[in-house]
């Protein structure tokens, strides 16, 4: 099975003793990350993709720290030394973290913002194109988007996979000779979401799990 | 900053309603897709190519060969430069 977590978070910047006091929570190298980031909305992302992150591992039977997390050269995170596998990908207010001990995973959500979505359309095969239904749109889009971004994650390669190579066929997604997964969660009160989970195996999502991170207390 | 790499700036900045953003603070050697730059995402780099199309005439079907040129502000404005130059050539 396939584990998946998500927490909410504001997008507006945290009081700096609270921004500390979840800072503690984390390894220094992930604070540094944290700190760095320049837009207020990016950084609570990356805040709570950390903490979010550490609360999976920690989950796992045996406990894994943040610290034993690497990036491929395509910037993929992994697990050096450890047979499982974790995606975390957020938007608007929502992260959420996708890990399995048995096969690799890939995930993505996306709030729909844009209304106008035309200007997208060279980007992807006439058909699938032609197939988003005009009265379901974007929402359609956002299906389809987020179905071929969960499989670039999970392939590692992300951005620079050009998105007509992955081929979408119901709940299942080619690139490469490569098949992948697909299945759409639906998270509760996040009706202006789409989130989908791409895997190498046909295993299923296990119910979503909202994580709460109450405000620390100062040091 | 130069006045493309500005014009640029604030067309980014107004198009993907980065409203958490001061174009003042605005580093444009920084990297747009890393979280320590502009910290867009994939999708993101889609409305980058719609902001080329419709703004300096540049069309663009894979942002996968773009890597280069969608690195900062800066890249970016070297890449149109070179593309309408090219352009005024042909």
């Amino acid at each position: 099975m396939i584990e998946l977590w998500y927490t909410t978070f504001g997008t507006a910047a945290l009081p700096p003793a609270v921004l500390a006091a979840y800072l503690g929570l984390l390894p220094p190298a992930w604070q540094q990350r944290v700190l760095a980031c320049r837009r207020p909305a990016r950084q609570q992302a990356a805040l709570f993709g950390a903490l979010l992150l550490q609360h999976a591992l920690r989950s796992q039977e045996r406990s894994y720290s943040l610290d034993s997390v690497r990036r491929t050269p395509d910037n993929r995170p992994y697990l050096a030394g450890a047979e499982l596998d974790f995606n975390v990908a957020h938007s608007g207010a929502y992260v959420v973290c996708a890990l399995s001990t048995t096969c690799r995973v890939g995930v993505d959500i996306e709030q729909h913002t844009r209304t106008n979505i035309a200007g997208f359309r060279p980007h992807f095969r006439p058909a699938e194109w032609n197939a988003l239904s005009t009265t379901d749109l974007p929402d359609a889009f956002y299906r389809l988007w987020t179905q071929k971004e969960a499989v670039a994650k999970a392939d590692g390669r992300g951005l620079n996979i050009p998105l007509r190579d992955i081929r979408i066929r119901q709940q299942r997604a080619e690139l490469a000779g490569q098949c992948w997964h697909l299945q759409e969660i639906c998270l509760p009160d996040a009706a202006a979401y789409t989130l989908h989970v791409a895997a190498n195996y046909p295993l299923s999502v296990g119910p979503p799990r909202r994580v709460s991170f109450e405000e620390p207390r100062p040091a | 900053m130069s006045t493309l790499t500005e014009q640029l700036k604030n067309q980014i900045i107004q198009e993907l309603n980065l409203v958490d953003i001061n174009p003042a603070d605005v580093n444009p050697d920084a990297p747009l897709f890393d979280y320590d730059g502009l910290g867009l995402d994939s999708i993101d780099a889609l409305e980058l190519t719609v902001i080329l199309s419709k703004h300096y005439g540049i069309k663009v079907t894979d942002p996968a060969k773009m890597k280069q040129a969608f690195f900062s502000l800066n890249t970016l404005a070297d890449f149109i430069t070179e593309h309408q130059a090219a352009a005024v050539a042909a």
